[in-house]
């Protein structure tokens, strides 16, 4: 709400993303929502929420309906587009998110022609159908995709492919071309029904696996390739300190870049200028998991002083996480632009 | 409209001193390429110097071509390991904190250097007497063992006898194991948020099993605060701290003086 005039949650969010000059801050989730506290007072609960679309969809508006925060935020995992290509999947428990067992470990010949019916792809179409249907129109939708190299590190084992970097350039690129391929395709399905923004995930780019100039060479390409292929809305959304490899990720066609505590806003503004919009960057374990209501505030409040464009936690949220401090990362955004205002 | 000035204000560039110092980090970082960088810091002995370089480079034929000309001169093959090969990881260790190179640097390394291990043990007339044992392993539900990898390299290139429990260990496999092997030290790492907690039940077990040990923590997800609320808990930033630690614990120290010697912030 500004001057009597009401902005919706999803024209908010898609403008702050833009970059354009705004006076508001919203606050949303462009990383796994899922907390236990949900999953009881939804009855959805992980595993489950994985594999069925209905729980899926409960689980992710009770985020919205608990937390007061106006998003729909879907999957909760990293794994289903590896396991559409053949990798076998834990599932994980109630508190723990599914993995890739075992890679694939050898170059999949080619990407089946129909992967994005396989595996759980089919599911989170479903859930976006139930998710039109029974949410509001103005509640932005946001749908996590494993990046390229996260996707190629489950496929040929993350070790291999991080020392493949340095002594086997081509095997990385056929991994990464593979990968590029079916998130391609997968894409283009999500692009069938209603999604208001894709959020990239890429961890295994991080600083801490790949140096800067394997970034560069090896996924700042791939990154581009889909940034063109999709007209949706988009972040990307790269773990740990990125700071040595923000010049690339502002150059790869995102909208917004989603960064972690570890990186200073006020540095990252330096050096994005205002190509991009920066979201994030409240620490989900020390502030959201460990922190309490003054910690929150203090996060939120530096956050937004030193330029964020959308408030939102750091990462993934960990199941344990309180609700009461996700409600504060809210208020206190709301609060605080209140304030300036 | 006040929200607005914040945000450009953020991005004029106001002068900064830190920011100055770290502009001159990355040019400094810029300048000098990695190999440069090693040089200055290889042992000189020049028979030791170019099995350094091998490790730096991850050539494991050249590691193994350099220790065979070493033991062909009358060096012996257990004190190589120490002067050449950990000397060459300890090279590959400061260029790591320092992000002049990244973890596939290290990971190759690390290869060429246990590949040098191996071979400097199968030519040595006694056997080396570890120093100790340390158990491993990654928290249940965790599959990134790379952080892990490299601690078991360090230990183990170091003269510990390390047992390495794997990835996604199950609780009750590791409190098992420190029952019946009574280790210097236990290890664990946990990259995602949603595993880390493997380690207060680890913790707690050992409690109740009367089992104290210094229980080193560390990985993507896991935080001093985290760590230090643990009984037994010592907070591991960095890999090449494992073998520091052990070390220390072999010369007395306690979980409270671990913490006090390894503890930032």
């Amino acid at each position: 709400m500004r001057g009597g005039i009401h902005i919706d949650a999803d024209t908010q969010l898609i403008t702050a993303l833009h970059g354009e000059a705004t006076d508001f801050v919203p606050v949303t989730s462009v990383t796994q929502t899922a907390t236990l506290e949900q999953m009881k007072a939804s009855g959805a609960a992980w595993p489950a929420a994985h594999t069925d679309p209905h729980k899926l969809y409960m689980l992710a508006n009770t985020f919205r309906s608990l937390t007061g925060i106006p998003v729909i935020r879907i999957p909760f995992e990293i794994t289903l587009e590896a396991e559409a290509l053949g990798c076998a999947l834990n599932m994980g428990k109630m508190d723990k998110t599914p993995y890739v067992n075992e890679p694939v470990g050898h170059l999949p010949d080619s990407v089946p022609r129909d992967a994005t019916s396989l595996g759980r792809v089919s599911v989170i179409l479903e859930a976006l159908d139930l998710i039109e249907q029974k949410v509001p129109h103005d509640v932005p939708v946001v749908v996590g995709v494993t990046g390229p190299f996260t996707l190629a590190g489950h496929l040929a084992g993350i070790e291999n492919l991080v020392k493949w970097t340095r002594t086997d350039p081509d095997t990385v690129q056929e991994y990464l071309t593979l990968a590029t391929t079916f998130l391609n395709d997968y894409l283009e399905s999500l692009g069938t029904r209603s999604v208001d923004v894709v959020s990239i995930l890429e961890p295994s780019a991080s600083t801490d696996m790949i140096s800067p100039s394997a970034f560069k060479r090896f996924v700042m390409p791939m990154l581009k390739e889909l940034a063109d292929a999709t007209e949706t809305t988009k972040v990307l959304h790269i773990c740990g300190d990125c700071t040595p490899i923000l010049e690339y990720m502002a150059q790869s066609g995102y909208s917004g870049l989603s960064v972690e505590s570890a990186v200073s806003v006020k540095k990252a503004r330096r050096i994005v200028k205002e190509s991009v919009s920066l979201v994030g960057n409240i620490d989900p374990v020390s502030v959201l998991l460990q922190g309490d209501h003054d910690t929150v505030a203090e996060a939120t409040e530096k956050a937004i002083l030193e330029g964020i464009d959308v408030v939102a936690p750091g990462c993934g949220l960990a199941p344990a996480t309180p609700t009461e401090n996700i409600v504060t990362m809210r208020k206190e955004t709301e609060r605080i632009v209140n304030e300036y205002q | 409209m006040a929200l607005k000035k914040i945000k450009e204000r953020s991005m004029a560039l106001d002068i900064d001193p830190d920011d100055i110092l770290v502009r001159y980090n990355v040019r400094l970082e810029k300048e000098i390429t990695p190999e440069e960088a090693a040089e200055e810091l290889y042992p000189d002995d020049p028979l030791l110097k170019p099995i350094a370089q091998a490790v730096f480079v991850g050539d494991e034929e050249g590691v193994v071509a350099g220790l065979e000309k070493a033991i062909s001169e009358g060096r012996e093959p257990l004190k190589l390991i120490d002067e050449a090969l950990i000397g060459g990881m300890n090279v590959v260790s400061k260029l790591y904190d320092e992000a002049v190179i990244y973890l596939p640097d290290v990971m190759l390394s690390s290869d060429a250097m246990q590949k040098g291990i191996e071979y400097c043990k199968s030519k040595a007339t006694s056997d080396m007497k570890p120093k100790g044992t340390v158990i491993c392993h990654v928290a249940e539900g965790d599959v990134h063992d790379i952080g892990k990898t490299i601690v078991v390299a360090l230990l183990r290139a170091n003269g510990y006898n390390v047992v390495d429990l794997g990835r996604d260990c199950p609780v009750e496999e590791v409190v098992e194991h420190v029952e019946k092997e009574r280790p210097l030290m236990l290890t664990g790492t946990a990259l995602m948020t949603t595993t880390m907690y493997a380690f207060k039940h680890i913790n707690d077990k050992l409690k109740e099993k009367n089992l104290a040990l210094p229980f080193v923590c560390g990985g993507g997800a896991v935080n001093q605060d985290f760590v230090s609320k643990l009984e037994f808990g010592v907070y591991g930033e960095e890999a090449p701290q494992a073998p520091r630690m052990a070390a220390s614990i072999l010369s007395g120290a306690t979980v409270e003086k671990l913490r006090e010697e390894f503890h930032k912030h």
